[in-house]
């Protein structure tokens, strides 16, 4: 740090703008990038089989007419909320040491709704009329079911994207108009210069552009905690036990979160190590990175014991019968992993020096990731497998187009996250001036 | 996305074919298009003639129920009747006449069969071999009397790989029994008058008081409905049926030995001397000569002939020289020059013994008449394409003796013959159509020949011909004289060894029914299975062996061994393995061949129902099975309800909730009507019935074998089946599961775009125009009686078969739900026939199908709106209940308590305080 504070400003976003602005691309990008192009190309491959033959390539059956779809929508979503609580609530309350992290997971967000927003579409029965969910003037003369909370779920999912979308656009247009006057070759002045709306950086653009700034971190604030509500009402609102639950709002929410923040230190790792951001990404970062993950993780961990009690509480028979499955049913190896995953691996957090260890942050990080699968996938499919009726009960499993299909997904996110990290700044570099001038203020006074 | 959505749209954008229409340039008669016609006829089925109503849309047969004139049928009609519809326009039947396998024509094979006639004509038919089922047709048996007549030599021989033998004398008049014994007897479903014996068993069970109910007994060694049914179920190998028929009659002669096997003999014995006259013991078809003979005194013993049992009905006409048993030595002489087999598919169900293909052989002309292509007429010179019943005109004498008449409903699709135009063939020297010689035989039995036309119509109307009656002379009963000393034919060791059981399959039946989709799909009432048969071993034998639901052990027996899977079944007797008959099809349809396992190749003929197995050894490999149901226990939870006719709770039935349970939302109002079903569970006896008339009316898809097992399954009722008590010997209950059209529906409120929805009569309505698939009603059901779509299951009816599709209701298209509507579209038809007549409409002039269907009257539609409907009544009923009641969804089809009727001396009512867990 205190090598950074004597260069010039400029150097260190000069070190932001190189790898958009040079010529010819790393190795290890092309490499990366053909990959995820290649799961990409996976996912269009199943998409359109499931589009010629229909969602009966998956495994869903009745009883359990939801699977990998909304399990991976969940997990998706869950994801899309680090970005946004970084931007946002850390904005809000001060924490200046998201600046260099905030723009990178807000791309992420981005990618990860993207990709969750198309489960629901594509887990429809006929998704070409999927348009039918949104409330507009018809000549049907029909009004979506406004009690269904799959409606809810279109206006929440449409309304974050949309936010999202805006805060990270508004963000970028300092960083684009700097790239436009940076940028070598006419054709990309041209298309940075349309991008930036005619940002000329005056004193008028910046005021208004805080004020805006601010205005959005605090509604996207508050959707953060609206989105992954409303997605689990989609199940609390149900009647199917184990689903329906009063706890799974706050729940869901700790639990994105958690899932948001283990993705982004999934990224930010190897993103670190291969353009040799460690005066960005500082591990100052991952550390409160990791004391978040903490907090997030006990709390999912008291969701997981009070969703227990209260089955039990409640002296339901299906409940209890549905609780029992998870606990010591066939459910109990997958429920199990969940708690090792999701409770037990995270305690290493309370140590600093595991914290600041990138290699075990990362480990734990992607233990996180999948325990948090597992947790939508147990919680989806457990409760619909065994409901009211025993003559009903089957058991699911996915195929190899449920897989197929969430890996696929992976090619999507990559793609996008590949293709920005080479098109755009992946730090805000004017936030990260800011931080420098306020720094160096700082030290004057001082 | 945008690439995937523009896919969606082109697979979205699917236009009807275009076809040219051309209007009549005659109207035919009575032919209004959209109004549907009715006429009776008489179809057979697994050989035995049912009564039905046939609905035509258009000149084209849609819909088959039951003749409620026809007093075997009364207006019910079995899996078989209503499924015989799909064979109809099934498009793998036989469609020309084949000549060694290959295309040929009618009127090649009526040159050959000319000539091959004068020869024959020479010899006075010695040479000339034919081969049909029992046949009970005044035509078809006047027809062979003509060919005997005319050819002396010729050879007539009957096969049936079921009903051999002649069980099927006996006839029951449950209505006067109080006490039945049914030693592996499965009457309530596999005899030709199962559906009368249903209606007139249920009937002695539903009144309320448990005055004038019947208490019926069954010893079996696998379950059957009937013996789910009983009062009283005894698990018995059938090893011991000998020596328990044997200590049944000594014990009702008064020589009571007391066999710790059988500890409930007494107690049977008892009650059945306790009800003398009034009761009924009976054997199923594959008892012993020994256990006939022991039933048989038994009853006169009991006095019980001419009061329970009732005569038997004479046969007439031509007697066969024998069975296929006495064809075979003929064959294997190569006295056979010329081999007719009308029917009859001997290549794949005669006994492994008779190697009946190899005979077959050598015969150097055969011709076999047959509706499908199957294993026999392969091996045949010719193969004549049959006519479907519903195609031609034909005649039949019930086992009851009721004669009915068989008239078409459509032109023959592909012009096939009937038997009696092959007959016609052989016996006379001008063919003549089925018309004539129906009617030929018919004029035959009117004195004033001026009266035959008017007759003859309104048999035609009825179904059922009126003759003056013909009781016989003599009542003659099928019954032995009691004898003091039967002598037992079982070795007292026969434990040691495990026996192989066989037994018609509940939808295959003899393996006829292979290519009928909705029969293979039809789940078998106990154990629900679909697309498959299976060996079925008790709990203990499996725990013995090692072996689990889906592997597979190799069976031998006699030297002959075949693979197959094996499902556990509760309440199977130890020591013995039943193997159902009718799969296993080697040439049949695209949806028929290699289906299960062909049990025929154990069978041998001097042991056709039960044959010790020399070896059971495990293959370590496992077969899929698929069923649609795979858990059997309620689990403690209150679904199905079980009182003792004295009232006393056999389950533990929770306090009902006092007052109605408090709903967010505000009750619907209605003005008009309010549809509801009320299932009795009592009458209920599990046969299924309901299943394939709702697959039928309702142009439910077949889904095949791979959707079953992902649990796809489409049908719209179900039967649950579930077991209560100790694996060994369960008390097992039926419950008829529909749509529960709840006032409250958990669906409704979470589907997005509204496409479930509330009418103003109190159906829950199913919009497949706006549905787009979300599948979360499905979730929300919590009886999970929606089903989906989830490929395009509709989407190769192949052309023939559209024909046979109800035209008022929607086929669906891929990614809609679906469900059980109440047969809405029948409610509407019954509206518009109100509306026109100006009278107000009600819920007696609508019945569903299920209702139409069920034996039991188990089912029953109605309007709430009217306190005097039997659904209003059955609703202020003592054991009325609605299932998940605690859910608060107010179901429409409300259920009553199962009752039963146990002996006290055998079940204490004490016992009842402790209701057994569920």
């Amino acid at each position: 740090m205190s090598a950074s504070n004597t260069e010039p400003i400029s150097a260190k976003t000069g070190r932001i703008m190189q790898p958009i602005l040079r010529k010819g691309s790393p190795a290890w990008w092309l490499m990366g990038f053909a990959t995820a192009l290649l799961m990409l190309f996976g996912f269009n491959v199943a998409v359109a089989v499931l589009f010629y033959y229909g969602v009966g390539i998956w495994g869903i059956r009745i009883p359990t007419a939801w699977g990998f779809a909304i399990v991976n929508f969940v997990w998706w979503i869950g994801i899309g909320h680090a970005g946004t609580f970084i931007s946002a609530v850390l904005l809000l309350v001060h924490q200046e040491w998201r600046t260099s992290i905030n723009r990178f997971t807000e791309a992420m967000t981005l990618f990860a709704v993207a990709c969750a927003g198309l489960f629901p579409i594509l887990h429809l029965g006929r998704p070409w009329v999927f348009y039918w969910l949104l409330p507009y003037p018809n000549s049907m003369e029909m009004w979506p079911q406004f009690r269904s909370p799959l409606l809810w779920d279109v206006f929440a999912v449409s309304t974050y994207a949309t936010v999202s979308l805006l805060f990270w656009y508004l963000g970028l247009i300092p960083d684009l108009a700097a790239l436009r006057d940076r940028a070598p070759h006419r054709w990309q002045q041209i298309i940075f210069g349309v991008m930036s709306l005619g940002w000329r950086g005056c004193i008028r653009h910046w005021a208004r552009y805080q004020k805006l700034y601010l205005l959005l971190a605090g509604l996207a604030t508050a959707l953060v905690v609206s989105v992954h509500s409303i997605v689990s009402l989609d199940f609390a609102v149900s009647i199917v036990p184990g689903w329906h639950s009063s706890i799974f709002p706050p729940y869901f929410v700790a639990g994105a979160i958690f899932s948001g923040f283990a993705m982004v230190v999934t990224l930010l790792v190897p993103l670190r190590r291969l353009y040799g951001w460690e005066e960005f990404f500082t591990l100052r970062h991952f550390d409160n990175m990791g004391k978040i993950l903490l907090v997030t993780g006990l709390i999912v961990g008291h969701g997981y014991l009070m969703e227990t009690f209260t089955s039990f509480y409640s002296g339901d028979l299906f409940e209890m019968a549905m609780m029992k499955k998870r606990l010591m049913g066939e459910f109990a190896p997958l429920y199990w992993t969940i708690i090792f995953c999701n409770v037990t691996v995270p305690q290493l957090l309370w140590f600093g020096r595991i914290r600041r260890n990138l290699i075990g942050l990362w480990l734990i990080a992607i233990v996180i990731n999948i325990g948090m699968w597992l947790e939508r996938y147990v919680i989806v499919t457990s409760s619909l497998e065994k409901d009211y009726l025993p003559s009903a009960w089957r058991t699911y499993y996915g195929t190899f187009w449920d897989w197929a299909t969430l890996i696929g997904s992976f090619g999507l996110f990559l793609s996008l996250l590949f293709l920005f990290i080479r098109l755009l700044p992946a730090i805000s570099m004017h936030e990260i001036s800011e931080e420098a001038h306020g720094k160096a203020k700082k030290g004057e006074t001082a | 996305m945008g690439a995937s959505i523009a896919l969606a749209g082109l697979n979205g954008c699917m236009r009807p074919p275009e076809q040219k229409i051309v209007p009549y340039t005659q109207q035919p008669e009575k032919l209004v298009p959209g109004r549907p016609l009715h006429y009776a006829t008489t179809i057979r089925i697994n050989g035995h003639p049912r009564g039905v109503v046939v609905t035509q849309n258009e000149g084209r047969p849609t819909h088959i129920a039951g003749n409620p004139l026809h007093p075997l049928s009364l207006g019910a009609a079995d899996v078989w009747t209503t499924a015989s519809l799909l064979d109809l326009y099934d498009p793998d039947r036989l469609q020309s006449v084949l000549r060694q396998g290959s295309a040929s024509s009618w009127e090649a094979f009526e040159q050959v069969f000319a000539s091959l006639r004068d020869e024959f004509l020479k010899s006075g038919g010695a040479g000339f071999y034919l081969l049909t089922p029992p046949l009970y047709s005044p035509t078809e048996l006047r027809l062979i009397g003509r060919i005997l007549a005319a050819l002396p030599q010729v050879r007539w021989y009957v096969h049936d790989p079921i009903d051999s033998t002649t069980a099927l004398e006996d006839r029951f008049d449950l209505a006067s029994a109080d006490v039945i014994f049914a030693l592996e007897s499965d009457f309530l479903y596999d005899r030709p008058d199962s559906l009368a014996l249903i209606r007139a068993f249920s009937k002695r069970r539903v009144t309320d008081d448990g005055k004038s109910w019947n208490r019926l007994y069954v010893a079996e060694s696998c379950p059957t409905i009937t013996g789910v049914k009983a009062d009283h179920r005894f698990v018995v190998p059938p090893q011991e049926f000998d020596e328990l028929a044997a200590a049944l009659l000594a014990s009702l002669q008064g020589n009571s030995a007391k066999d710790n096997r059988w500890p409930w003999l007494d107690a049977l014995t008892d009650d059945l001397r306790h009800h003398s006259g009034r009761s009924i013991l009976m054997a199923g078809r594959s008892a012993s000569d020994f256990v006939r003979h022991a039933i048989s005194s038994a009853n006169t013993l009991l006095g019980n002939a001419g009061t329970t049992l009732l005569p038997t009905v004479p046969s007439e006409g031509p007697q066969p020289q024998g069975t296929l048993a006495d064809l075979v030595l003929p064959m294997s002489r190569r006295e056979v020059r010329t081999l007719v087999m009308l029917g009859v598919n001997p290549v794949f169900d005669a006994a492994s013994d008779f190697s009946f293909a190899e005979l077959l052989a050598q015969v150097p002309t055969s011709i076999c008449h047959t509706f499908y292509t199957n294993e026999t007429s392969q091996k045949c010179s010719w193969t004549i394409h049959a006519a479907h019943d519903l195609e031609a005109w034909g005649d039949t004498k019930s086992c009851d003796g009721t004669l009915s008449i068989a008239q078409p409903l459509i032109a023959p699709l592909y012009d096939g013959k009937s038997t009696i135009e092959i007959l016609s063939l052989i016996a006379e020297e001008v063919p003549r159509p089925g018309y004539d010689l129906a009617r030929e035989t018919w004029q035959q039995t009117v004195r004033d020949p001026s009266t035959f036309e008017a007759e003859w119509h309104r048999w035609l109307r009825d179904g059922v011909v009126h003759l003056p009656s013909t009781a016989p002379s003599t009542a003659s009963f099928a019954l032995q004289p009691p004898s003091s000393s039967p002598k037992s034919t079982a070795s007292t060791n026969s434990l040691q060894s495990i026996w192989l059981c066989f037994r018609p399959s509940a939808a295959q039946w003899d393996g006829r029914h292979a290519n009928n989709g909705w029969l293979q799909e039809l789940p078998d009432p106990i154990t629900k299975l679909t697309w498959d048969n299976a060996a079925l071993f008790s709990p203990a034998s499996a725990t013995l062996l090692k072996v689990k639901d889906g592997d597979v052990v190799t069976l031998h027996v006699n030297g002959f061994k075949i693979d197959a899977p094996i499902l556990v079944v509760p309440g199977h007797a130890d020591h013995c393995i039943t193997l159902p008959l009718g799969y296993g099809r080697i040439v049949s349809g695209q949806i028929g061949t290699s289906v299960g396992i062909n049990a025929y190749l154990l069978r041998s003929s001097d042991a056709l129902w039960h044959i010790p197995i020399d070896d059971i050894e495990r293959k370590g490999s496992t077969h899929p099975l698929a069923r649609t149901q795979e858990h059997f226990r309620m689990e403690g939870r209150d679904l199905l309800h079980v009182a003792r006719v004295d009232n006393s709770p056999e389950t533990p039935a929770p306090p009902a909730p006092e007052q109605p349970l408090p709903s967010l939302y505000p009750d619907f109002k209605y003005e008009g009507h309010k549809w509801a079903l009320s299932i009795n569970l009592n009458s209920c006896v599990g046969c299924n019935a309901c299943i394939i008339a709702c697959q039928s009316e309702n142009n439910i898809p077949v889904v095949g074998k791979d959707q079953v097992l992902f649990g796809r399954e489409m049908q719209w009722i179900r039967v649950d089946r579930y077991f209560q008590g100790d694996a060994d010997s369960p008390r097992t209950h039926f419950q008829p599961v529909t749509c529960m059209q709840c006032e409250d529906a958990p669906c409704e409120v979470v589907c997005p775009v509204a496409a479930t929805q509330h009418d103003d009569e109190g159906l829950n309505t199913m919009v497949y125009n706006r549905c787009v698939g979300t599948r979360y009603c499905s979730n929300n059901c919590p009886y999970k009686v929606r089903r989906f779509n989830f490929l395009f299951y509709n989407a190769d009816i192949p052309e023939s078969q559209r024909l046979r599709l109800n035209p008022n209701v929607t086929i669906r298209s891929r990614g809609v739900m679906e469900k059980c509507t109440y047969c809405v579209q029948r409610i509407e038809e019954a509206r518009i026939g109100a509306l026109r007549e100006h009278r107000p409409l009600k819920g007696t002039d609508i019945t569903t199908a299920c209702q139409a269907a069920c034996p039991a009257e188990a089912i029953v539609f109605g309007d709430l709106s009217d306190p005097d409907s039997i659904v209003s009544r059955n609703r202020k009923k003592p054991g009325h209940y609605a299932m998940l009641e605690e859910l608060n969804t107010k179901p429409r089809t409300t259920y009553l308590e199962k009752r039963i009727n146990p002996n006290p001396a055998l079940e204490p009512p004490s016992s009842a305080s402790n209701p057994q867990p569920i």
